[in-house]
């Protein structure tokens, strides 16, 4: 059985961190994985001086993969500054799957929040 | 039905500790029987040279498996020799077309296609649209499940139809197309267009004669019907080759006739004339072999075959609770199946990839996605659908493992 269908993650699935628009975002950005349909919009508010990430929301559908690493990175970017952030790659969210390697059938579903907030932060 | 699993060894093999392998993912390639696999070995184990322009055995034996070859998939399909260009893959096929012919496209000119054509037929036609000025149409569905002949007749009434491509069998849907119907709408309506049939989903399945069917091209793909990756085809009626409608579209060595410094003339061959550079002999042989297998086994005795797991897997899916079976229920039409190849479905509650992981995890090859469709997906308003296809290894015993498999997806998405 493949590690990403454990309890854990089934549970974060079911009810993930930060779902919704967040009322005052700054910045909006779109994810799509168009081969396999995950559809992820991430919402970013940033803190005064614009260095910060202060609060994250984020929406859409996707499969177990790409929901549940998007909850976990939605929770672990609040407070960190951009540049950290776009530092990160898939060791950031790893450990909190019990996972030393990334599975390449699914790298793309895994991703897709990274590379959506990431892709934000370049665009500002 | 038959049994050939035996000649097929990749089949034999357990994946995740202990499960058997069952592949359901014919559809995207289809497993390779010993025959095939042997045909290459031997190949370049014995015979491998390059073919013509050398005198010695080796040059002759690769020269006489290539054209042998050529000859007997053509006559399986029921065309000539001259009228197969062999091409990688069913893609570079469609791509044939669009650059051999399609600068008989112009201005105005209406390229029709359909909502549920795999993006080979698609968007090499959204690109030779833009580059002539052409206007691309796309005839929509029925039901989520067929063409919509009337709105196929209006468009080739409406005028300017220059080329009509379109599926025999979707390779989302499974839905075969009525391809005698609408070739006749074409004979009436547009009487000078030319007809592209993509045979990719209905070659492994069906019996298929290019010149009774009447159209002017067949694009198919050998390694879904047994064959090794990387030899399909194009099947160009003559008449367009010889009177030049049909221009070759790779240029340089083996397809000319005299080279100059500034011109050059082609060859007179057909076959030499659009096969540029060094063929791939081996896969063509093994292409070969695999024709000459599904002939032993009789096209007639394949379709029904496959037509009797379709039924199948469609009757045991619509059975399980939360999921969507996709596409026309399964029966014969004017004497032939209704739709080929595979059933596809949607999970109410868990999306197609984690429902292809986790049948996977049981020892269940099936794809999840769009499968190359996504105008069709964006238009029934599905995310992505997960597919089972088969092929002629397949048995019922394949589908009950999969069904066996979703008591793994209720087990941990619950009910």
């Amino acid at each position: 059985m493949t590690d990403f269908y454990q309890e854990e993650m089934i549970a974060e699935f079911k009810e993930p961190q930060n779902r919704g628009k967040i009322p005052d975002f700054n910045f909006e950005q779109k994810g799509v994985n168009a081969s396999c349909g995950d559809d992820l919009v991430v919402f970013l508010k940033l803190s005064d001086d614009g260095l910060k990430i202060e609060n994250v929301g984020w929406d859409g559908q996707g499969c177990v993969v790409s929901v549940t690493s998007m909850s976990v990175l939605s929770e672990k970017l609040k407070g960190k500054t951009l540049e950290e952030v776009l530092g990160w790659d898939e060791n950031n969210l790893l450990p909190f799957f019990g996972m030393e390697e990334l599975n390449k059938a699914r790298e793309k579903c895994f991703m897709l929040g990274l590379r959506t907030v990431q892709k934000t932060i370049k665009n500002i | 039905m038959f049994d050939v699993k035996k000649d097929f060894p990749i089949l034999n093999q357990k994946i995740h500790g202990d499960k058997k392998l069952i592949y359901l993912d014919s559809g995207a390639t289809s497993q390779k029987p010993q025959q095939v696999i042997d045909a290459i070995s031997d190949y370049y184990t014995n015979d491998n040279s390059n073919v013509h322009r050398g005198v010695h055995v080796l040059s002759d034996r690769s020269t006489q498996a290539w054209e042998e070859s050529r000859e007997t998939i053509a006559s399986f399909f029921g065309a000539l020799p001259d009228e197969f260009i062999v091409t990688r893959n069913t893609t570079e096929a469609t791509n044939g077309v669009a650059y051999g012919w399609g600068h008989n496209i112009g201005k105005g000119d209406v390229i029709v296609s359909t909502a549920i054509e795999h993006h080979a037929n698609l968007v090499v036609w959204q690109e030779i649209a833009k580059k002539a000025g052409a206007t691309l149409k796309v005839v929509g569905l029925k039901n989520k499940a067929e063409l919509d002949l009337d709105e196929f007749e209006k468009i080739l009434k409406a005028g300017s139809v220059k080329l009509v491509a379109f599926n025999h069998v979707s390779n989302s849907l499974g839905t075969v197309s009525p391809v005698s119907k609408i070739v006749g709408f074409v004979k009436k309506h547009a009487p000078s267009a030319r007809i592209l049939l993509d045979a990719a989903q209905s070659a492994p399945h069906m019996p298929l004669d290019f010149h009774d069917m009447k159209i002017d091209f067949m694009a198919f793909g050998g390694h879904k019907m047994l064959g090794p990756m990387g030899a399909a085809g194009l099947l160009v009626r003559k008449e367009l080759l010889e009177s030049g409608e049909m221009r070759p579209w790779l240029f340089g060595g083996g397809m000319i006739d005299q080279v100059g410094e500034q011109d050059a003339t082609y060859a007179d061959n057909l076959a030499d004339r659009f096969t540029a550079g060094t063929p791939d002999v081996a896969s063509v042989r093994g292409l070969a072999v695999a024709c000459e297998y599904l002939a032993n086994l009789g096209m007639d005795e394949v379709m029904e075959h496959d037509f009797s797991l379709v039924k199948y897997a469609y009757e045991k899916l619509s059975e399980i609770d939360n999921l969507e079976v996709i596409g026309l229920k399964p029966e014969m039409v004017d004497g032939a199946p209704n739709r080929l190849g595979s059933v596809s479905f949607i999970h109410k509650t868990v999306h197609s990839h984690d429902l292809a992981q986790i049948i996977d995890s049981e020892g269940v090859a099936v794809r999840s996605g769009h499968h190359c469709t996504m105008p069709l997906h964006v238009a029934c308003g599905w995310v992505a659908t997960t597919r089972a296809s088969f092929n002629v290894y397949s048995l019922k015993e394949d589908i009950d493992a999969l069904i066996r498999a979703f008591k793994k997806v209720e087990k941990i998405f619950g009910k």
